[in-house]
């Protein structure tokens, strides 16, 4: 079994990364590897609730998925949310209350990538 | 000695990023590691596109990846599920679906994420490019 670390980085619907990540991380576990996500640079707004649109797969609720997956350590990127502004957003947000996120700082983060076995960014 | 897992999420144009993951898993198989697998997952997909042709003095990452195979058994598998969407298909594929040409030749094969983490239980390296 890994513990792998799995970095968001980009936001969500500017490309097809973090639809990719996320379906890799929800695989992970289902091979008997251990998943940490962390939310960082674009990617804390993938936290941002985002309304359906028809045609595109609603990544609020695909995250929101992630604890049924046994993705329990979810940690998002302090300065990262400061950057784009939406701590604010992000603190008052369902999404980061259901996934029990933990807010961590720079050196917090290279803690955490310290901790597991493999890194994977999307 | 260590055992390769490597992951390519990046598509064949994006900068020198081919050519560090060529580089790369050569050196390893020279240094006398092990590279159990190549994923190509996401945009790294287009990796396995064998209607690409070669142009001018640039890396032809195609050819790279297919000397890997033939000189060093390198398994190299492709995300189906992530390569039918960006139009790399193989032979069945392009039957089923009425597609007038198959891209996805050997020594690419078709795999799924399960497949790389099942592979990865027995890696102690997982490199990304």
């Amino acid at each position: 079994m890994a513990h792998l670390l799995i970095r968001f980085t980009q936001s969500p619907f500017s490309n097809a990364k973090s639809q990719d990540g996320l379906d890799f991380a929800l695989a992970a576990t289902n091979y008997g590897h251990e998943v940490k996500v962390l939310f960082e640079n674009e990617g804390v707004l993938q936290l941002v609730k985002a309304a359906s649109t028809k045609g595109l797969k609603n990544h609020t609720k695909r995250l929101a998925s992630m604890p049924f997956f046994d993705i329990e350590e979810c940690y998002v990127c302090k300065t990262s949310a400061e950057t784009f502004d939406v701590e604010h957003v992000l603190a008052n947000t369902d999404l980061v209350e259901e996934l029990e996120c933990n807010w961590v700082t720079s050196s917090e983060k290279v803690a955490l990538i310290q901790r597991v076995d493999h890194v994977v960014t999307f | 000695m260590a055992e390769y897992s490597i992951l390519i999420t990046s598509s064949p144009f994006q900068g020198d990023t081919a050519l560090r993951a060529l580089a790369f898993v050569q050196g390893a198989i020279d240094n006398g590691d092990i590279v159990n697998n190549v994923f190509f997952y996401s945009d790294g997909v287009h990796h396995c596109n064998s209607l690409m042709l070669k142009t001018g003095d640039e890396l032809f990452a195609y050819d790279g990846w297919k000397a890997l195979a033939a000189d060093h058994n390198v398994k190299l598998m492709v995300c189906i599920t992530a390569a039918v969407k960006r139009g790399i298909v193989s032979e069945m594929e392009a039957k089923e679906n009425g597609i007038a040409q198959a891209n996805l030749t050997a020594p690419f094969e078709q795999a799924g994420l399960g497949e790389f983490f099942a592979a990865l239980h027995n890696c102690n390296r997982l490199v990304q490019f």
